[in-house]
């Protein structure tokens, strides 16, 4: 019940603007709660950035320890606060291959939830319009190549901050995706990947669809379009997947095709989303096309 | 022509506006619309043209006026419609003249899937291509797509027809209809709307698309395909054994 | 002592039942289709007893005091709630399942008692409009006969998702009630077995249905309460979404629900029934401080006074009858209503049966049971001491099993123990 965009710009620019523009033009599709993705390639050299929510202040002192335990070093550090919820934003020095423990310790704290990790994945969520998430955070970008955006409608889910998408997993930290639908099958896809090692944070299904995905690509070595295959096989029910990587993006779409999903090429920029009206910001006067059931299509970047 | 700007406004107040200029001006020109929705919606006299994108179900319940749209139409532009016309200089999204009942809409792109599902009469002419599923259940009315066609146009129409330039549409057909050639007073009818509507555009060239109302529709539920060919692929024991 | 013959031994589950189902799908490969709905036994509102008043508190004079049973419905949003004079209203049946006379008799019925009947699928009969006090119009899926014309005509509006007795599968006409008549009123051809539409193709998912109402919020001037009807399953999920799109009020119809053809499958495993629906759905609004701005209708097996004061005091607004008013008119649930060929002229479009129904009788029948039901319902109130009927509370009542108690969360006779998660000040 939700509203998705993603862009993919291959001239770079800052996008995250341009996505809560998007997102403004599909706010009724999900008044609950709004959230971004982008990818930022020229954050400061090696340095690789976190962010997380924090809904218990004692869990702050445990975070430090877990930063310490897997060699990290925080050298820039903000927070922001909203209603029951802390938001902390943290440039880490960490050795990659420690990334992945990390956010899975991290997550395995009740208090903490990793919104992003990783050398150029940024994810800001929160509750409320896309305008309120402009206004109350301090979205840091220098230049993106691309981004994806979700307003939610809560259906069977609480209405969490966290349950707002898009969403990341341990599994493969740099995936993040966004979903529009209703997976049928989520209660036994959890119980699955919880027997693989999954950490739940919600009840929202789309997080199921992260960590399902997300484990796929652990396991073929990062190959999205690959995973989003296997998603098609593994969900079901109704589901359009957008899903970004550093230098992947793609989507999948459910085998009814219930669920709107339109891709617009043009002048090296690649749009997808729900409806015709959001790509106005971009482009005065396009028709995209719809995409098949079963469709998956990735674009390398 | 009196111009309303809709910069400034929601869907609600654009509508009780449209409503009392309209008794006062027969033409009204409607500017920045930035794609609201239900703009319009069960209007019953008078000429609109609006001047840009429209949201959802513009034209919905349209009852005797006449929109035109000269840019992008939303989703299920011209829901439940009973008379009058739309026009749409450009394209339209899905579910264009879903559960339409009269009056005629004109798209002069193409529009997405779904295409007058549910449809129950009046006419729908596109000029482009038409998306999935274009006629699903229809239960009467015309559709006219002279673009190409989606997969499964027509599924389980009951009563209707659809008129189509597609060629390819063989491949392309849903459950329960039947290819069938124009009559001539079919031909008569659908060259004069291409010349009321200024559609360059020759009816001997379509094919129509007809129920089949003689059979059942059979549905899928019923005819479970058991493959015991397939089920002894996975069978550790061949068949020799297993006999 | 004689020995007890083979023939003698029950069958436990290998009832007469199960060969007959399973005989039926041997035989025709497929599920088996029959009306009336679910025949099985469900947790019900006769496992509930209503707490009378004496020493603590006084009862209400049955013969000379008053208790009052008018209604108001729909007054989140729209500027012309529905009143009707008692909580019951007569749910949608369609004219095509039930025969025109019948319909016209059902809506005789409530301006005799001052009530709302539905129109059901398949458009709104003209005969129905002009006779009925209060006209709830449906928007379903298939449209078969609706238009503007119909919204401009409504005293209330349903939306319908589903409906109880096959919750998540689309209409199914067979060919046999499809006749001329019935065919030209639903733009049909005639003699089609109808495997009508299964979503609104005008509100693909619950964010298109936000614009959806508004659309018709504004068609209709805000002045008509606009009700969204949910089959009973994930209840709380769905009532929350429903308040959420905005609408005045939720009909959810419970597993019992009736209707003109249904797979057996469909009426007997899908879906839960409608007591336990009708708590959760008051919880649920009331975990959202809405239960005092969207009313709840509730249906399916709703059969006298008794479940209705009970309903109204587990938290319904009022209640809406299929079954049991055709019951009034004559029916003796056959379960045969799918063949069209029902000798009391209810349940048929053959015009020689239609003949057996005596229009004005069957009004006269129906109101005197809105009537009798009606007056079950307020002496009941009146005997726990309400002088009017919405003021039953659910700590008024108690449970007589410990299923009931725990499916509904009031306590067990005799204990002060709730066998699940309290349901009030228990």
């Amino acid at each position: 019940m939700c509203g998705i965009a993603g862009i993919i710009n291959k001239n770079e620019s800052k996008l995250a603007s341009t996505i809560i523009d998007i997102l403004s033009l599909i706010q009724h599709r999900g008044p609950d709660a709004t959230g971004i993705a982008f990818y930022d390639r020229h954050l400061e050299a090696d340095a690789k950035s976190l962010r997380l929510s924090l809904s218990d202040i004692n869990a702050r002192l445990k975070l430090n320890d877990l930063i310490t335990e897997y060699g990290a070093k925080v050298s820039k550090e903000s927070s922001e606060v909203n209603k029951n919820f802390s938001f902390l934003d943290m440039k880490l020095d960490i050795d990659e291959e420690n990334i992945s423990g990390l956010h899975a310790a991290i997550n395995k704290t009740e208090a903490l939830y990793v919104h992003s990790i990783g050398k150029s994945c940024r994810v800001y969520k929160d509750s409320g319009s896309a305008v309120e998430l402009w206004k109350n955070h301090q979205i840091e970008e220098e230049s993106a190549s691309h981004g994806l955006g979700h307003v939610r409608m809560a259906t069977e889910s609480a209405e969490d901050i966290n349950a707002a998408h898009p969403f990341v997993s341990p599994f493969y930290s740099d995936l993040s995706i966004v979903h529009n639908g209703q997976l049928t099958n989520y209660f036994n896809l959890r119980r699955e990947l919880e027997s693989k090692g999954a950490i739940f944070k919600t009840m929202n299904d789309s997080e199921a669809a992260s960590h399902l995905i997300s484990y796929k690509m652990k396991e073929n070595g990062g190959d999205l379009e690959d995973a989003l295959h296997y998603s098609l096989e593994k969900l079901d029910g109704i589901f359009c997947i957008l899903a970004a990587t550093s230098d992947q993006m793609g989507f999948v779409k459910d085998k009814m095709g219930i669920k709107p999903l339109l891709v617009f090429e043009k002048d090296g920029i690649i749009l997808m989303g729900s409806e015709q009206i959001e790509f106005t910001p971009i482009f005065d006067d396009i028709y995209a096309r719809e995409m098949e059931p079963s469709e998956v299509r990735v674009w390398s970047i | 022509m009196e111009y309303l700007d809709a910069a400034n406004l929601q869907s609600r107040e654009l509508n009780k506006l449209l409503k009392q200029k309209l008794q006062k001006n027969k033409e009204l020109k409607l500017k920045n619309p930035h794609s609201l929705h239900n703009i319009g919606i069960g209007l019953e006299m008078g000429e609109v043209i609006i001047e840009g994108n429209t949201g959802f179900y513009a034209g919905g319940f349209l009852n005797g006026a006449n929109l035109t749209i000269e840019a992008n139409a939303g989703w299920y532009t011209g829901d439940n419609m009973m008379a009058g016309e739309i026009t749409i200089k450009k394209n339209a999204g899905c579910n264009l003249a879903v559960y339409q009942s009269g009056g005629t809409i004109v798209v002069h792109g193409n529009v997405g899937s779904r295409l007058g599902y549910g449809m129950k009469g009046g006419t729908t002419i596109v000029c482009g291509s038409a998306g999935m599923w274009a006629g699903q259940m229809i239960l009467g009315g015309r559709l006219i797509v002279l673009g190409e066609v989606g997969r499964e146009v027509g599924e389980s129409m009951y009563k209707g027809v659809i008129y189509l330039k597609d060629k390819a549409v063989e491949a392309k057909l849903g459950g329960n209809v039947f290819i069938d050639d124009l009559n001539k007073e079919e031909i008569k009818e659908i060259n004069q709307l291409f010349s009321h509507y200024g559609i360059n555009e020759e009816a001997s060239k379509l094919q129509a698309l007809r129920p089949l109302t003689s059979g059942r529709h059979q549905y899928e539920l019923f005819e479970i395909d058991l493959q015991a060919e397939e089920a002894r692929k996975y069978s550790s024991k061949s068949l020799e054994e297993l006999l | 002592m004689k020995r007890k013959k083979a023939k003698d031994v029950q069958r436990g589950i290998w009832n007469k039942e199960t060969l007959s189902a399973i005989d039926n799908k041997a035989s025709s490969g497929k599920h088996r289709i029959r009306g009336c709905g679910s025949t099985r036994a469900m947790p019900n509102f006769d496992d509930i007893v209503v707490l009378p008043s004496q020493l603590t508190r006084m009862s209400i004079d049955t013969y000379r005091e008053k208790c009052d049973t008018r209604t108001t419905l729909g007054s989140r949003s729209a500027k012309k709630p529905l009143v009707i004079e008692t909580p019951i209203m007569i749910s949608g049946m369609s004219y095509g399942a039930l025969s025109k006379e019948a319909k016209i008799a059902l809506a005789k019925a409530t301006a005799k008692t001052g009530t709302v009947i539905s129109n059901g699928e398949g458009g709104l009969l003209k005969e129905e409009l002009q006779n009925s006090y209060r006209q709830s119009i449906q928007i379903l899926p298939s449209r078969f006969g609706f238009s503007k014309d119909n919204i401009d005509a409504a005293d209330m509006l349903e939306f319908l998702v589903g409906i109880g007795a096959k919750p998540g599968l689309s209409g199914h006409l067979m060919g046999e009630k499809i006749t001329e008549e019935i065919a030209e009123f639903r733009q049909l051809p005639v003699g089609i077995d109808l495997h009508s539409h299964p979503r609104h193709g005008d509100a693909l998912g619950a964010d298109d249905m936000v614009v959806k109402m508004d659309q018709i919020r504004q068609l209709t001037n805000d002045e008509v309460p606009i009700f969204m009807k949910i089959a009973a399953g994930r209840v709380k999920d769905d009532v929350k979404i429903a308040a959420k799109v905005g609408v005045d009020g939720i009909i959810i119809d419970g597993a019992q629900g009736g209707t003109g053809a249904a797979p057996v499958m469909a009426s007997d495993h899908l879906g839960i029934p409608t007591m336990p629906a009708l708590v959760q759905a008051v919880k649920t609004l009331e975990e959202a401080n809405l239960k005092e701005e969207v009313d709840i209708i509730i249906s399916g097996g709703i059969k006298d006074g008794a479940d209705l004061a009970k309903a109204i005091a587990m938290g319904a607004d009022a209640v809406a009858i299929g079954t049991a008013a055709m019951v009034a008119m004559g029916c003796r649930v056959c379960l045969q209503c799918h063949l069209g060929r029902c000798g009391f002229g209810i349940g048929t479009q053959d015009k020689k049966q239609r003949e057996n129904l005596d229009i004005d009788q069957a009004a006269q029948k129906v109101a005197n049971f809105i009537k009798g039901m009606t007056n079950e319902a307020v002496l009941l109130a009146k005997a726990a001491g309400k002088t009017k009927l919405k003021n039953l509370e659910r700590e008024d009542l108690r449970a007589i099993n410990t299923e009931a108690s725990a499916v509904t969360g009031i306590p067990l006779i005799g204990t002060d123990y709730v066998f699940s998660e309290s349901f009030g000040y228990f």
